[in-house]
């Protein structure tokens, strides 16, 4: 069912670069350079932004640059973070992606507003 | 009065008459059925059709031509009523029902098709009413569960589900099993180099998620020589500076050499001339492979990268 089938994120590993939005990470790209950053947002071809990188090439030139987009297929390895469990991640962005798709699609931000207290959300309820 | 209307329509709906003329008002719909009780004072005659214009009561007789067109008549035959022109029933404004259960809920209990004579639906046994609850608990459990369980496995069911069959159920083996497995990675020329790790996760373009790597890898740079005319390469100790500098980023130890690299150091002045002189040295840039080595603890790997993924035992 077309329906069912969910983000298409959610279909490959791109869910872990997702996953790991807002953590400091090393990309190494196909052609030896090195970015260090804080992953800024990734979409659904790779294509990822970095904020506040530092770039270094094989010679070890390195350079500063507040935002740098990355093509995805120029991509090699992703260096995560020891402290990051990937598994983890992902579940936590998917519960988070199922909250935010409830708030804007449910008018007062839920099921109903019993639900939403009873889970424990930060108040995503508004009363218009 | 010109104008009868037609007793029953394409339908074959019923028909209800009575005794209107006693009546004082002049209604020309029929009693609704809060008034229903008054009709128990009033003898009723009831027409019933079906679409085909065929008497369905039983006592009623087929043909045209015995019984009365008295429409109060106890021998009321409606198809000779039909057949008889020009005949209008005695109230031809009457307001015509939709269908059967209409009729019968205004009938007086004396006749057997009433509503009233019904039998009484029986109420719902407790077993009953259980069976449903139970039912729709089950159902309701069902559903969550299909929920918890699309919400549960997540990497694993991409992979797992969509990878048993063909050569990559072998990578769904792998993870599943945890086993060590060695990578094979490529660059834009060639073999790049082996990643030796833990599959944490994988998917159809073989994207990995790696834990625990001994990467051992190759990098391609272009490294000034000197070089002698006729092609033979010389060392120069500004090239083994170069050779030996290491990126901070890339943390990685390089693999000892295979053939030495002694530098000559010509502290003869008279042979350094004769060096340059006859031998012609120039400075060209040559690309060369330098073998690194380097341990990794998680790292997400790219899947059009990978050559080949070997399972060791």
């Amino acid at each position: 069912m077309g329906k069912r089938r969910g983000r298409p994120w959610e279909r490959s590993l791109l869910c872990v670069i997702k996953a790991l939005q807002g953590h400091q990470v090393l990309v190494e790209l196909q052609n030896d350079l090195y970015i260090r950053g804080l992953l800024d947002d990734c979409d659904d071809a790779m294509n990822v932004t970095i904020k506040d990188a530092s770039l270094e090439d094989v010679e070890g030139n390195m350079r500063k640059l507040p935002l740098i987009f990355v093509r995805g297929s120029n991509i090699r390895f992703v260096h995560i973070p020891d402290s990051v469990n990937v598994s983890d991640a992902v579940e936590e962005m998917r519960l988070l992606q199922d909250q935010v798709a409830l708030a804007y699609t449910k008018p007062q931000g839920g099921p109903s507003i019993k639900s939403a207290q009873t889970s424990g959300e930060s108040s995503v309820v508004e009363d218009s | 009065m010109g104008c009868h209307s037609s007793y029953w329509d394409c339908r074959g709906s019923l028909r209800m008459e009575k005794r209107g003329c006693e009546q004082k008002e002049q209604s020309d719909s029929l009693l609704p059925s809060k008034e229903a009780k008054e009709v128990d004072h009033i003898q009723a005659r009831i027409i019933v059709f079906d679409s085909t214009g065929v008497d369905c009561a039983a006592d009623h007789e087929p043909d045209s031509t015995s019984g009365s067109i008295d429409f109060f008549s106890a021998d009321f035959n409606p198809l000779k009523a039909l057949s008889t022109k020009d005949l209008a029933p005695p109230n031809p404004r009457v307001r015509p029902l939709d269908n059967l259960s209409a009729c019968r809920r205004i009938l007086p209990k004396e006749v057997p098709e009433s509503i009233i004579n019904a039998p009484a639906k029986a109420p719902r046994s407790a077993e009953s009413i259980l069976a449903q609850e139970r039912a729709k608990a089950h159902k309701s459990n069902l559903l969550k569960k299909a929920v918890e369980r699309e919400r549960q496995t997540k990497i694993l069911d991409k992979i797992a589900e969509k990878a048993k069959e063909g050569p990559i159920g072998l990578l769904a083996e792998c993870y599943q099993k945890k086993s060590k497995v060695k990578v094979w990675t490529r660059h834009t020329h060639g073999v790049r180099g082996t990643l030796t790790g833990f599959i944490i996760a994988f998917d159809k373009h073989l994207n990995l998620v790696l834990r625990d790597i001994d990467e051992e890898y190759s990098v391609r740079r272009w490294v000034p020589r000197l070089v002698r005319r006729r092609g033979r390469s010389c060392k120069n100790q500004q090239v083994e500076e170069d050779l030996h500098r290491q990126p901070s980023l890339h943390a990685s130890v390089q693999l000892p050499e295979g053939t030495s690299q002694s530098v000559d150091s010509k502290t003869d002045g008279d042979n350094e001339i004769d060096d340059l002189t006859s031998q012609m040295k120039e400075l060209r840039i040559f690309p060369k492979l330098e073998h690194r080595r380097r341990h990794l603890k998680q790292v997400f790997l790219r899947g059009d990268s990978v050559i080949i993924i070997q399972k060791l035992s």
